[in-house]
């Protein structure tokens, strides 16, 4: 729409919806003694027609209509449940040695081949990508929970006087502090004393280095609506600020914070991979892609195309599913025309 | 009569949507001729808007358009944007809502100007341009013209904004100048000088006007002819005075009744259908009339000696304060038991901050507050909790002011359960308060998005109703929305004063609102009350200046007393300006299509 005093806000969507089906609407409102004049009666309930699209519809819509979005979940489902099962049936184990076999390309027995140390491929490729699917999916949820927690809190405090203000300030440097420190050293550092412990130390850690710039938008996003009259309505009725932070600043934002969430996963599957090849990463008892691609032989094809196509496909898959999240939400974007 | 400026036939404008296909202009004729100005009225979404960019040819590519535009014998439709491009700006032009996003941020306002000049005219110097610019500046009223088109938007204010815009759009002499919304964003008193403008330089170029508003008011004194649209259909048209005072269709006859009158009281007689249905309004207000005088009357808020002074500073690491802004300026006033009391004024004159001062219940800079006789500087938490309660908001947005995430019930009870009302009484009252409010309470589980704005803003009314508060401030509750709407709002709000027996805080920056709901007025301005007194006293007798000069402004749906009122502020030495570039233009042998403006006038 190009006039903005045409239709007037987000909710043009249902406005449109109303209006174009004149008889359930009549426009008049003088709801003065004249029955004529009354403002018009609210659709009754049994009215599918008129009943309004609601946001969550509208946006499952948007979303499935974009192609991108299909073969992203095609994609990705395929990945999870080979992750899942193949490892259950396959015949070779991901440290199962055959080294009669070792450096052959793919056979009936050994589907992607077999490396120079005797190890099946698709064995460590699979068990690769479910440590990799674990690692990207929990370190996403958890850089979101971090981002959420400082954003928030920074958006909200900041504009409640001047000890709000100090607040929003110290946590605004600490993202800052965050972002300057240089990640992959520390990484580098803590990743193989812990672990040590347990491989899903990997989680925090990564976790730990990737909040950053959701904190800042989120920050930004709650500053806004802060300012919007409904958050207003609620310190005017004595609303609690954590109440208003859950029940009106949270959902609002929850779309933004969905797609953020979905893309860092596929950021944080590239991180993780990315340090376990250069030995910083998963190690020993346990494989993930990186540790598989690590093992390559550049002479030997076979030996690093097939984990390097897993993991592109599964970062591909991830982003193009994100994309059309943002693009479903987007209003502005080409998937709201028809 | 000659032949029509803009003839439109049959037009038809279609948006495909997630719901099917969606009429905006359906089956739309009309034709402006020459030094006519028509206007266009209807509420939000009639589609008016739409049918004038379809004629600028700027509409969406998603639209599908049908029928014809004719521009003086040329089919618009078959001209490609390059083509519309020459008319735009110089055969046809377009004064936009709002002036802010209309001009370019980055530019001076004068070269703003002399573009628009040499787009059409690229013979013409620069230099040449910019005398031009000026003197257009100085046409439409701009003081010091030469440092003024200098300037950037930003250091314009809104009234003079749209004064370049209007300067913009009669730079080339345009045959025809659609007006969309000029005058919503303004404050009353400069509306009523950019109408006057607007109507001066329409009349001094004979150009044909297109004016699309919902203000029957300013229609009543720009228009000789009006077409009323509702719902993407035409329901009438007719010459002005025709549609004001014999007005055919039921549609511009309930249009026309919910127009609030500034000029009428409940006793006088008129023969215009406008305000007919306010003046039923006044009737609810005055039979429910005062039962005890109001001396006796307990003070549900009492503010004397308000100051909030905002201090302007300067320097990032050591602030020094270079001046301050005294948003209110001692400012004192009471409102007592069952009384509205109408806080009038326009915008950056400290009302929003009064309110904003009074609902933080906190100790103001200086002076006091005190609500139901307790101070609010002195409360402990919990008298603070509880007396949130006496006190409550409705905004002026209605769609910024419900999260559109929460379905109405909890909207409602948002403000209870603040107060530990039970959950059993929680859901008694929200059937109770939506029945109050004209809702069913079958709408409870309804989300906000699936109302209009009038039953939205009833939505904000019950949840300021919920705790049952000695005091509703209402912050411009009806600038958002339709007359028809307006009326209905307003109506419901005298009835729940009448029978509930609140106190409203009612802050409007129009006069004609409050007229016939407030019992009392305050006038305000920058920061002060110049004007306090009975609702009736101050619009029969304004003492103070600037009250005369804000009832002077208020337009009035009657075409009679409008035309009555008009007074010429254009200088027509201004326009002869523009011959002179029509000449050089002429000598550079450019082709500007259909220049010949002494052919035009002599056909006048």
């Amino acid at each position: 729409m190009t006039n903005p005093g045409d239709i007037r806000s987000t909710a043009d969507a249902s406005e449109l919806r109303r209006r174009s089906d004149p008889d359930a609407n009549p426009v008049l409102g003088s709801a003065l003694d004249d029955p004529n004049l009354q403002e018009d009666a609210v659709p009754a309930q049994d009215g599918p027609a008129i009943e309004s699209m609601s946001r969550g519809e509208l946006l499952r819509r948007r979303f499935l209509r974009n192609r991108s979005a299909w073969i992203g979940m095609i994609i990705f489902a395929v990945l999870v449940l080979m992750a899942i099962f193949a490892p259950m049936f396959y015949q070779y184990g991901p440290f199962e040695r055959d080294l009669r076999n070792s450096l052959t390309g793919p056979t009936q027995y050994h589907w992607f081949g077999v490396n120079e140390n005797g190890l099946d491929i698709f064995a460590r490729t699979m068990q690769g990508l479910r440590i990799s699917l674990v690692i990207g999916l929990g370190t996403a949820v958890l850089t979101t929970f971090l981002a959420l927690i400082v954003g928030i809190t920074a958006g909200y405090i900041g504009g409640k006087g001047k000890w709000g203000a100090i607040g929003d300030g110290a946590l605004v440097n600490l993202i800052n502090l965050f972002l300057v420190i240089p990640s992959l050293l520390l990484l580098m550092l803590f990743s193989p004393v812990l672990q040590r412990a347990s491989w899903l130390w990997m989680i925090p850690l990564l976790a730990l280095f990737a909040w950053m710039l959701t904190a800042r938008v989120l920050r930004a996003m709650t500053q806004q609506l802060v300012r919007t009259e409904y958050v207003e309505a609620a310190k005017f009725m004595g609303v609690n600020p954590i109440v208003t932070m859950v029940r009106h600043i949270i959902p609002n934002i929850a779309s933004w914070i969905i797609i953020d969430t979905t893309l860092g996963v596929s950021a944080a599957i590239l991180g993780e991979t990315g340090l376990s090849f250069i030995g910083f990463g998963i190690q020993y008892p346990q494989v993930s892609l990186g540790t598989v691609l690590q093992d390559y032989n550049i002479s030997a094809p076979y030996t690093w195309i097939p984990p390097a196509a897993v993991l592109a496909a599964l970062v591909i898959s991830i982003n193009l599913m994100g994309e059309a999240l943002r693009d479903a939400l987007d209003p502005t974007s080409g998937s709201s025309r028809l | 009569m000659s032949d029509p400026i803009l003839s439109v036939r049959d037009l038809s404008v279609t948006f495909p949507s997630e719901y099917g296909t969606v009429q905006a202009v359906q089956d739309l004729s009309y034709e402006v001729h020459q030094g006519e100005a028509l206007a266009i009225v209807g509420e939000s979404g009639s589609g008016k808007s739409v049918s004038s960019l379809a004629v600028m040819g700027l509409l969406p590519k998603s639209a599908s358009i049908s029928g014809e535009i004719d521009l003086m014998g040329k089919k618009l439709f078959t001209m490609d944007d390059k083509q519309l491009s020459t008319l735009r700006g110089n055969t046809i032009s377009m004064i936009f809502q709002d002036p802010l996003s209309a001009l370019t941020p980055v530019y001076q306002i004068g070269r703003q100007i002399a573009e628009v000049v040499r787009i059409h005219h690229p013979s013409v110097s620069a230099d040449k341009a910019h005398r031009r610019a000026v003197e257009l500046l100085d046409a439409v009223g701009i003081p010091e013209p030469q440092r003024r088109a200098k300037q950037y938007p930003h250091e314009f204010s809104g009234g003079m904004r749209q004064r370049a815009m209007i300067a913009m759009a009669i730079a080339n002499e345009p045959e025809l100048i659609i007006a969309d919304e000029p005058t919503t964003a303004l404050d009353v008193t400069i509306q009523a000088q950019v109408m006057e403008l607007l109507k001066s330089a329409q009349e001094m170029l004979g150009a044909a006007t297109v004016l699309i508003t919902h203000d029957m008011g300013v229609v009543a004194g720009f228009a000789d002819r009006v077409l009323v649209m509702k719902e993407a259909r035409m329901v009438e048209t007719g010459g002005v005075d025709e549609i004001f005072y014999r007005p055919r269709a039921e549609y511009t006859r309930s249009l026309l009744s919910a127009v609030p009158r500034v000029d009428l009281s409940g006793a006088d007689e008129t023969d215009a259908v406008a305000g007919s249905a306010m003046l039923d309004l006044a009737k609810i207000v005055e039979s429910a009339g005062p039962k005890a005088p109001r001396e006796k009357r307990p003070k549900v808020l009492e503010v004397t000696d308000l100051h909030r002074i905002y201090p302007i500073t300067k320097g990032a690491l050591v602030r020094r304060k270079v001046g301050e802004q005294r948003a209110v300026d001692g400012i004192s006033f009471d409102i007592r038991e069952g009384e509205c009391l109408a806080l009038v004024g326009e915008s950056g004159c400290g009302k929003t901050t009064t309110l904003m001062e009074i609902m933080q219940l906190r100790a103001p800079q200086q002076g006091s507050i005190k609500i139901a006789g307790k101070e609010t500087g002195n409360l402990s938490r919990q008298e603070r909790a509880a007396m949130r309660a006496d006190v409550s908001i409705v905004f002026q947005d209605p769609m910024a002011s419900l999260d559109p995430r929460m379905p109405i019930a909890d909207i409602i009870k948002e403000p209870m359960r603040v107060q530990r009302y039970s959950e059993k009484r929680m859901n008694e009252r929200v059937d109770w308060l939506l029945s109050m409010v004209g809702l069913l309470p079958e709408h409870a589980a309804r989300f906000p998005t699936e109302f209009s704005g009038g039953q939205r803003q009833r939505v904000g009314v019950a949840r300021a109703l919920a705790c049952d508060p000695k005091l509703i401030v209402l912050d411009e509750p009806t600038s958002a929305l339709d007359v028809t709407v307006q009326a209905g709002v307003l109506a419901m709000l005298a009835d729940l004063k009448a029978r509930l027996g609140v106190s409203f805080l009612f802050v409007s920056h129009d006069l004609s609102v409050v007229r016939h709901i407030s019992d009392r007025i305050a006038v305000m301005r920058r920061g002060k009350i110049v004007e306090l007194g009975d609702t009736d006293e101050v619009f029969a007798h304004p003492q103070h200046e600037y009250s005369r000069e804000l009832l002077a402004a208020v337009p009035i749906p009657d075409p009679e007393k409008a035309r009555q009122r008009r007074r010429q502020v254009i200088d027509r030495q201004a326009f002869e300006g523009a011959e002179d570039l029509d000449a050089d233009d002429d000598a550079a042998a450019a082709d500007p299509p259909n220049r010949d403006t002494d052919g035009s006038h002599a056909t006048n």
